[in-house]
């Protein structure tokens, strides 16, 4: 009886369907790439520290703070103070990404007490002496490229979509861009940049990543510059989660505050 | 009772009893009395063969119930529901994964937080504290083939070598985004050494002579607000945007005594001022008030970039040497700086100086307008008829008091020989800057009211002068590696009554400043200005090597040259060969 109970109650309850979700396609993909913020350059104060190594293991280390927010998403404001090595002490760094044209980008250097504007359009060339180019941290070749999903991989023991992105910008460095990309918070654990004539030339790989406040960071990658034998160690050691800076601290005033 | 909890599809291999082999039990509770394994998708399997229609509602119902039913719970037999390997769920909260492991750690430390909503910005206190220690000697080749034959001693003090030792130290604290107090200084000691003694010295002088040098630089205090920022103290206040000579850098005197082997922050002296800037949006307001003037640092004489040099008139150089002797060498030095003025503002009131810039940072471009009511920071030279006759007619040879003598009946008869004071001046100006592909132009065009020359008799000729700046900057995003040129042009509206030095009515020059790396550790730099009307030129190519971020040293020289009364020509013997070693920390 009761078992006939049952099947009479399955029938005439409405289905409560849960359907597998469908595979999200590419655009949607690149979308929630670019919303992420692995490095918590659009939304985060972080502070890092970046060890520089050279081909014969010479290192040189870089210490940060950083401020950021998104503006006009996925477009973004940031300010960068550094406190070591002791000839950048107290130098800072402004960006604020235009949608067109080049983003607005200013140095200011304790030595001169002025800021002084920087081309914005040097995308390729490394940030500060890292690895890490211009281009690479503010991700412009993706907001700018199309973008086509390879498959399917696991980096450890997460599944990740393979993308492979081809920069429509012709004041790219590369001629395309792989990335493995969770599955379930679309963060990027590892990059392979391949310059014009299509040889692998940069390594991106995630070491650690780390949820705060319900948003997913890199938290240690590791950049590697096959060419030059070269790597920086990035490593995020205190981030906290801020969508309500001012925008008045990301201005060339507040760049020249200490 | 062992409960495993397990995920499965319907599809999932079983791991407890095949219902399908066995009669159904009545109810769930049965089952559990039974002490088997149940899985949802097998009950679910069921239904969906008792009822041949879409297994996925059903499961999903079935499951529901299941999870409803508190009964379910109770259980003296085992439950296994498994996740399967390779599930992506996260635990919640803050937490680390490694990626490779895909092990997850807690966030160590204390935890973070969203930062406080804005208008609370974060209250962290910090200290800041950095500096450098520099050395640098300097071979003066210049002086030192100038005595070649019978070549008369210099008229007054010319070094061969000079040592300088600098310690600079910077402490900042800071409140959060509020608040700052900072406070810097210098410690230095410049070690001179003579050849020989000048003409114009009595007895038997030490050819090595040192100054130990203790300057307050910065003291003040910032209080910031996210539109207001507020500086009260001894600062340094940078107008304009040119490097080599920027014309709307006028809120701060100069330190005119190492022109060009000194550090480009010590080349500014820090002022007292009172400095507010208000912003909104993109344009922002500031407002300076000097209450107390401060004039350009600078030697008469007895130093290698002293006003006073060899190819000075003769009979100032005698002048001044002759009366040089007048004190003790011991306290000579201290003696000295009262040269470069015979008056100036008084510190009640009557040497405040005010200005304010406007500036907007619009998209791509850069734009400030300047005005400062103040004062020029070089003193205006001027000299009676008088003054001329007595300068022509006294042998100063003959080192004694009575050549001043005639002096002080002028003195006495109400005419005062020489004045250097400061004049007062209204100075407007603007600045604009760019960037176009891999080049930045900076434009900075000043007006003075007045501005101070000097003429080949010493003597200031004040006229109203615009100068201006065109420069452009190669950037490769490296700091190491920077290429600057500025073309800098300057106008004299009134037209000079006599030669001067440096400027022609209309002066033109190039200055440039090339910094490039030629591997991680070695680099070049080299500066200069090439003159074109008038012609002249001063040259400082230098090699770095800097082993690690903290240390570097430079090798290299300073070249100067130039035609008759050009800045080169008048400074000629002092080319110079030098290294500079600097520890940062």
């Amino acid at each position: 009886m009761r078992r006939l109970l049952v099947i009479l109650a399955a029938l005439l309850m409405p289905a409560q369907v849960h359907p597998e979700a469908p595979a999200p396609n590419t655009a949607d993909i690149l979308t929630n790439v670019l919303a992420s913020d692995p490095w918590g350059l659009t939304g985060a104060e972080v502070r890092a520290s970046a060890i520089l190594t050279d081909k014969r293991g010479s290192k040189r280390a870089l210490s940060f703070v950083a401020a950021s927010k998104r503006y006009d998403p996925p477009l973004a404001k940031s300010i960068v103070r550094f406190s070591a090595p002791p000839d950048l002490a107290g130098a800072g760094f402004l960006q604020i990404q235009q949608r067109d044209g080049d983003d607005d980008r200013f140095l200011f250097l304790p030595a001169l007490k002025r800021s002084r504007r920087i081309s914005g359009n040097l995308r390729s060339t490394a940030f500060m002496g890292t690895d890490f180019s211009f281009g690479d941290l503010d991700r412009r070749d993706l907001r700018d490229g199309d973008a086509s999903v390879q498959g399917t991989e696991k980096i450890g023991t997460r599944a990740c979509y393979i993308l492979n992105v081809v920069p429509r910008r012709e004041d790219t460095q590369y001629s395309r861009i792989e990335l493995w990309v969770r599955k379930d918070n679309f963060l990027t654990l590892r990059m392979r940049m391949y310059d014009k004539a299509n040889t692998h030339i940069k390594t991106f790989e995630a070491q650690e990543i780390r949820k705060v406040s319900g948003s997913w960071f890199v938290s240690k990658s590791l950049m590697t510059d096959h060419k030059t034998q070269h790597s920086t160690l990035l490593v995020l050691q205190n981030i906290v989660v801020n969508a309500q800076i001012p925008d008045a601290e990301f201005s060339v005033r507040a760049l020249e505050r200490p | 009772m062992r409960r495993s909890r397990t995920q499965n599809s319907a599809s999932a291999p079983s791991k407890g009893r095949d219902l399908d082999e066995a009669p159904l039990p009545c109810s769930r509770t049965q089952l559990i009395a039974q002490g088997r394994h149940v899985q949802r998708g097998r009950r679910a399997a069921l239904l969906l063969s008792i009822l041949g229609g879409s297994g996925a509602a059903l499961l999903t119902f079935e499951s529901a119930a299941h999870a409803q039913d508190p009964d379910a719970l109770e259980s003296d037999e085992d439950l296994t529901e498994t996740i399967p390997s390779g599930s992506d769920s996260v635990p919640e909260g803050d937490l680390r994964e490694d990626v490779e492991s895909g092990d997850f750690s807690p966030e160590e430390g204390p935890p973070t937080e969203l930062a406080a909503p804005a208008g609370d910005p974060s209250s962290e206190t910090r200290m800041q504290v950095s500096g450098y220690a520099r050395q640098s000697f300097e071979v003066v080749y210049g002086e030192l083939s100038r005595k070649g034959g019978n070549v008369a001693p210099p008229v007054l003090w010319r070094d061969v070598f000079i040592s300088r030792t600098q310690l600079v130290l910077r402490a900042s604290y800071l409140k959060g985004r509020h608040f700052e107090a900072t406070i810097s200084g210098v410690l230095g000691y410049t070690l001179h050494v003579a050849e020989e003694p000048p003409q114009y010295s009595v007895g038997i002088v030490p050819l090595t002579r040192g100054e130990v040098e203790p300057d307050l630089r910065e003291a003040y205090l910032g209080f910031f607000w996210p539109a207001v920022d507020l500086r009260i103290g001894q600062q340094r206040v940078a107008w304009g945007r040119a490097d080599f000579m920027s014309p709307n850098d006028v809120i701060n005197a100069r330190d005119l005594r190492d022109p060009f082997l000194g550090e480009t922050e010590l080349r500014y002296l820090p002022t007292p001022v009172v400095r507010a800037s208000v912003s909104g949006g993109a344009v922002t307001f500031e407002a300076v008030v000097s209450p107390f003037f401060v004039p350009d640092r600078f030697d008469v004489y007895g130093a290698n970039w002293a006003a006073l040099q060899p190819r000075s008139p003769a009979e100032f150089q005698a002048f001044v040497g002759n009366a040089s002797t007048l004190v003790d060498a011991s306290v000579e030095r201290d003696f000295a700086p009262l040269w470069r003025q015979t008056e100036r503002p008084e510190d009640n009131g009557k040497g405040i100086s005010a200005g304010a810039r406007l500036s907007a940072n619009l998209s791509g471009t850069d734009l400030s307008a300047y005005y400062h009511y103040g004062f020029d920071s070089l003193p205006f030279l001027s000299a009676t008829p008088e003054f001329a006759e007595y300068l022509a007619e006294t042998n100063f040879s003959s080192l004694r008091a009575s050549n001043f003598a005639p002096l002080l009946d002028l003195l006495d008869a109400d005419i005062q020989p020489y004045r250097a004071r400061y004049i007062r001046r209204h100075h407007a100006g603007f600045d604009l800057a760019t960037a176009i592909g891999s080049v930045t132009l900076r434009l900075d065009v000043g007006y003075d009211t007045q501005r101070v020359f000097y003429t080949t008799n010493l003597l200031s000729f004040a006229s109203p002068a615009v100068l201006g700046v065109a420069a452009f900057e190669y950037q490769t995003g490296s700091l190491d590696d920077v290429l600057i040129i500025e073309v800098l042009g300057a106008h004299l509206l009134d037209k000079p009554t006599e030669p001067l030095y440096v400027y022609e009515q209309d002066s033109v020059a190039v200055a440039g400043t090339l910094r490039w790396s030629l591997s991680d550790s070695w680099g070049i730099d080299l500066r200069g200005v090439a003159g074109i009307v008038p012609k002249t030129y001063v040259l400082q190519p230098a090699l770095r090597y800097k082993p690690t971020d903290a240390f570097s040293v430079r090798v290299g020289a300073l070249l100067l040259n130039g035609e008759v009364n050009s800045f080169g020509e008048y400074y000629g013997d002092n080319d110079s060969g030098f290294v500079q070693l600097r520890y940062a920390f």
